[in-house]
């Protein structure tokens, strides 16, 4: 069952079909395997990972308490991560731009913390 | 749950790897992508997964009722009815505050004493956008332009699939459903352009959007009486570069993490701050929404196929509504109908398709007019109250107040953003096609450093997009 759409819809459909494809931001892209997407998003985790070791030991920290074990064993771990990334120097990288960057906002600015920089 | 965290972060790789490892069985993967969705809609509160499930039910019944019958006014009838109840979920969750309060108002001012009870209501997060996409699955299927799903979980699926639910793109039913017939092919995801498009959209959001807020428009909008015309104009401007790179940041996530899981959006902003008019500003500006508004109001008022004052009513009405749309206070509706009014002014001058000759100094006042009739209505759209506004408009007399704002940071940020509106329109595939045939190991480098770059670049903490109330 159901109804053929009129004129006025099918010229409407046509109209959103020719929009659709003048909006489709993959219309020029290049398609590719998801293996390589998958190899793509386990080397930028492990970038994060290296590089920003703080931060994920921060967010392991602040889990939700009714998470428990799993809570305590991804503590433990990040620490334990963080320590190493510390100690090799890898976390220095995210501390550089942090502060770099921070630096570039306080110029002329009045914001407290930026009083001292 | 926000897209710029860890949070999300971890939950998206355990989507991504779950998601295409359950590839060969396509009714567990919809099933997983359901289950996926509530839980990231449930992180901000569980109760509203209900609301969610019961949106999606009504419309998959009505769009079978629907199919159903070939009675013409049967059909309507059942439509209505869906209609209604979208309208009215979204109406009770939205709207009721604002109704009693102004209803109250107005019973008080005319010597009235009694007090309609007034309820303190939880907006659902994203409750627009999933109801208007339930909206146009079951007018769709009333069209006939396409077939009601037999599937309860190609429905579901569709108004609740993650990227897009708290704060669009408003994905159409006619783009989405028919990917939902069919499983993702594996060797064809959109790998580069999703990855551009999440870091991209990443950068707008942490750096820009965020310290613009937290640099110079909170402070601004929060007391406007204080400063002067210069802190006041950049402020305005501050704004919109803020909610252009909050909310196209969220579209561009959405649309990046949907292709890397197989699915295909559309764009939702186009360089909207080069228009030369308002009506083109909404051919730039969330598309979605007002391609939405075309499409399931403005054409079934009548569209312009009617008298030119009726077109010019409807038009109105149009943007009026959109308005609406955005929120229940009367800041939004004078917002729309600020645009509501251009609309029909522009039309008077309107000379259709004719070609004509383009000259630079035209153009370049015509985009000075149109941005700058858009930060006059941002005043309103941003502020708590019209006062609040009044005030802000008023504060530009204050001639003697000391700039406060202008550091390089924020004079940068604004600038900055109102130029990449300048670059080519297809600036983002150019880049594409340069990084698309790199190694997987160094494209993952890549992104990974960008990620952690942007990560360091931004203040602490992510503030909420700012499309998530509405």
């Amino acid at each position: 069952m159901g109804a053929q759409p009129s004129q006025k819809v099918i010229e409407q459909t046509e109209a959103f079909q020719r929009h659709r494809a003048e909006l489709d931001p993959f219309l020029e892209a290049h398609p590719s395997p998801v293996g390589k997407v998958a190899a793509a998003l386990t080397i930028a985790a492990l970038i994060a990972a290296v590089i920003g070791s703080g931060p994920l030991a921060a967010w392991a920290f602040n889990l939700p308490l009714w998470l428990g074990g799993v809570r305590e064993a991804a503590v433990a771990v990040t620490s334990a991560w963080d320590g190493a990334m510390i100690d090799i120097g890898m976390s220095e990288v995210y501390t550089f731009i942090h502060e770099a960057f921070h630096d570039l906002r306080c110029i002329g600015s009045e914001s407290i913390d930026c009083i001292g920089r | 749950m926000l897209f710029p965290t860890l949070d999300f972060g971890v939950f998206f790789l355990v989507v991504f790897v779950v998601g295409w490892a359950v590839r060969h069985y396509p009714e567990s993967r919809k099933l997983f992508l359901v289950a996926a969705s509530y839980f990231f809609y449930g992180y901000w509160d569980w109760r509203f997964c209900f609301l969610l499930a019961g949106n999606s039910a009504v419309n998959y019944a009505t769009g079978l009722l629907i199919e159903a019958t070939d009675d013409r006014r049967r059909r309507r009838w059942i439509l209505g009815v869906g209609v209604a109840l979208n309208l009215a979920t979204l109406g009770f969750f939205k709207y009721y505050g604002f109704f009693v309060e102004s209803l109250n108002d107005l019973m008080f001012s005319v010597g009235l004493e009694r007090e309609l009870p007034f309820l303190e209501i939880v907006l659902p997060v994203g409750i627009s956008f999933f109801t208007f996409q339930g909206i146009s699955y079951i007018v769709d299927v009333n069209r006939g332009v396409i077939p009601a799903s037999r599937s309860i979980l190609n429905v579901f699926l569709y108004i609740s699939f993650f990227p897009q639910l708290v704060a669009g793109p408003i994905v159409r039913a006619q783009v989405m459903m028919p990917q939902l017939e069919r499983p993702p092919d594996p060797s064809r995801t959109m790998a580069a352009m999703g990855l551009l498009l999440i870091i991209v959209g990443l950068f707008k959001k942490v750096v820009v959007a965020n310290y613009l807020a937290t640099e110079i428009v909170d402070a601004v909008f929060f007391d406007p009486l204080a400063y002067g015309p210069v802190d006041l104009t950049l402020a305005i401007w501050g704004y919109a570069i803020q909610i252009y790179c909050d909310f196209s940041a969220y579209s561009d996530i959405a649309i990046g993490v949907a292709a890397l899981l197989g699915y295909r959006f559309q764009k939702n902003f186009r360089q909207p701050y080069r228009a030369e008019s308002i009506r083109e500003l909404w051919r730039r500006w969330h598309i979605s929404l007002s391609t939405w508004l075309r499409d399931y109001l403005y054409i079934p008022l009548g569209g312009s196929r009617v008298g030119p004052v009726r077109m010019r009513i409807n038009l109105f009405l149009t943007m009026f509504l959109g308005g609406i749309w955005h929120g229940a206070a009367w800041t939004y509706i004078f917002w729309g109908t600020l645009h509501g009014l251009a609309m029909v002014v522009e039309s008077w001058f309107d000379r259709g398709d004719r070609p004509r000759r383009r000259v630079l100094w035209r153009s370049a006042l015509a985009v000075f007019f149109t941005f700058n009739f858009n930060c006059l209505s941002f005043i309103f759209f941003r502020s708590e109250t019209l006062g609040m506004a009044f005030d802000y408009l008023g504060a530009f007399g204050n001639l003697g107040a000391e700039v406060m704002f202008a550091t390089p940071l924020v004079l940068s940020l604004v600038f900055g953003g109102f130029a990449v509106h300048f670059l080519r329109e297809d600036w983002l595939e150019r880049v594409e096609a340069r990084i698309r045939h790199l190694p997987p190991v160094v494209l993952g480098m890549l992104a990974g450093l960008a990620v952690v770059a942007i990560a360091a670049m931004g203040p602490e903490g992510v503030a909420p997009f700012i499309y998530f109330q509405f």
